[in-house]
């Protein structure tokens, strides 16, 4: 780009300088550094201020995960337990430091007793059942944080799919709050999807509301029906009518199995994807919208690659974690 | 001031301006590649001078010490392109005063959040929520990951470097979810 900077030689190496204090991070909370390894780390941070400042830096930014993370449960006591992320703790000046800022960042935070937050994995697949007897089922990939207090129950999802059966209390609302948008029961079963995008919400049984409560994107409203499928995003809402069969297809997760009803292969295979590490993608823009119909478990990629080769008669070929399928 | 009370400050007043402070550099320095050391440069100035007062309101200080940094810059430089240096003297620090990264509410944070934990690359975000949310260890980790424990490593260090980049060094996205 410009010729101005090139002949500019820099005092320090940012780069280098970082990923010495992200190893240093990662070692010292969370192997067991040596006596001699927490030497050399004092001697590090003390070299210079820009080692200091950047050790300051990461450990800001991994405190700030906290707000996703520190309500579901409580902080693991500082204890001689090897195990853990910074459950261990040595009674050095570095150590003192870093106690010193998580303390006053809020690590050693206890939660609020009415808070939790919940969170599956990839491919993982979890019922909790709250203290008023109302259920959530949590689907790959999902995060949620519950609140619950005398007048009222809110939910928020943070990220992927679940199933709420709610048990009704005209006393104390339930709402799932996502992406800006809330699902204000009342007395119901029902799905709430949430991806990049979009939100998806399906009502199994009862009813609900379902408005925007975010005052950046549209304002809308409606009361779902059993049946009814609400597909939202910043600017739109559209309320669709599924069959119960429909309905019974997008919910076969729950029994851990994916059923696909003349479904464009794309589709499928982001569907699948959703659960597993190894990834399906269709490399041929010409057979994406073949469609599939059948059961495979979640977790059947292999299964899945069966039936694209000898059912469809397709191609597929491993590369690195991805499996390619072409003609 | 302590280091300790230095490492405090630093954590809640300045490193939640970095968004503005890389803007500012982006707009005022042409060679993305010197952006982080820039950045490095002008903390490390920033600290030398906190240690004996911490100034007070921060921004105007912090934008004051970049621009002070780039001009020494170009100074040390014996050719400077004209448009290098475009808007160096007329730099609206004043503009910069009102700091819409510090009012943001909570929810926004929290969503801002989740995206930069979606963008980590997958393997990495695996490792960062077993090391976070599940409170494992670089060998729990491994085990559940299937790799071996400095693989874990690299990965959490990717990963913390990547959550400092995305929560404090770009501005927020405001399509972020």
């Amino acid at each position: 780009m410009s010729d101005l900077s090139v002949s500019v030689p820099l005092s320090t190496d940012a780069e280098a300088i970082e990923a010495q204090a992200a190893a240093w991070f990662v070692r010292w909370g969370f192997s067991n550094l040596s006596d001699q390894g927490q030497q050399e780390f004092e001697l590090w941070l003390a070299e210079a201020p820009a080692h200091r400042i950047a050790y300051w830096r990461l450990t800001g930014a991994w405190a700030q995960t906290d707000r996703l993370t520190a309500l579901r449960r409580p902080m693991p006591p500082i204890s001689a337990s090897p195990s853990g992320f910074f459950r261990y703790f040595k009674h050095t000046v570095a150590a003192i430091l870093v106690l010193a800022i998580s303390a006053a960042i809020g690590w050693t935070q206890l939660p609020k007793p009415s808070v939790q937050i919940f969170s599956t994995l990839l491919g993982g697949h979890k019922t909790i059942e709250l203290s008023d007897g109302s259920q959530i089922e949590l689907n790959t990939s999902t995060t949620l944080r519950v609140s619950l207090d005398k007048s009222q129950r809110s939910v928020e999802l943070l990220s992927g799919e679940a199933f709420f059966k709610v048990r009704h209390d005209s006393a104390r609302p339930f709402s799932v709050l996502v992406s800006g948008h809330r699902v204000m029961d009342l007395g119901t079963e029902f799905l709430v999807r949430k991806d990049t995008q979009r939100v998806e919400v399906a009502l199994i049984q009862g009813r609900a509301r379902f408005e925007s409560v975010d005052a950046s994107i549209q304002q809308h409203s409606a009361v779902l029906t059993p049946g009814d499928v609400v597909v939202a995003n910043a600017g739109s809402m559209t309320v669709s009518k599924k069959s119960s069969a429909a309905l019974s297809n997008a919910l076969a997760w729950r029994q851990g199995v994916l059923i696909f009803h003349f479904t464009p292969l794309a589709e499928a295979v982001d569907e699948l994807n959703r659960y597993n590490r190894e990834k399906l993608v269709v490399a041929d823009t010409s057979i994406e919208s073949r469609t599939i119909y059948g059961t495979v478990p979640t977790n059947g990629v292999q299964a899945f690659i069966g039936v694209a080769r000898n059912v469809l008669g397709l191609r597929v070929e491993k590369r690195d974690e991805e499996f390619l399928i072409s003609r | 001031m302590t280091d300790l009370e230095l490492s405090q400050w630093f954590i809640r007043e300045v490193f939640p301006l970095e968004a503005s402070l890389m803007q500012f550099l982006h707009r005022n320095w042409r060679n993305e590649s010197d952006l982080n050391d820039l950045r490095q440069d002008v903390y490390v100035r920033l600290y030398e001078s906190a240690r004996n007062e911490l100034p007070d309101p921060v921004k105007p200080f912090l934008f004051a010490v970049a621009r002070n940094l780039i001009v020494d810059r170009i100074r040390k430089t014996q050719v400077v392109p004209i448009d290098a240096v475009s808007d160096i003297d007329t730099l609206d620090v004043a503009s910069e005063s009102s700091s819409p990264e510090r009012n943001v509410i909570a929810r926004d944070e929290l969503r801002r959040l989740q995206s930069a934990i979606d963008r980590l690359p997958p393997r990495c975000r695996e490792a960062v929520i077993l090391a976070r949310i599940e409170c494992l260890s670089g060998r729990e980790i491994a085990t559940r990951l299937g790799i071996h424990e400095p693989a874990v490593s690299r990965l959490l260090e990717r990963g913390v470097r990547s959550l400092a980049e995305m929560l404090y060094g770009q501005p927020p996205d405001p399509r972020a979810k």
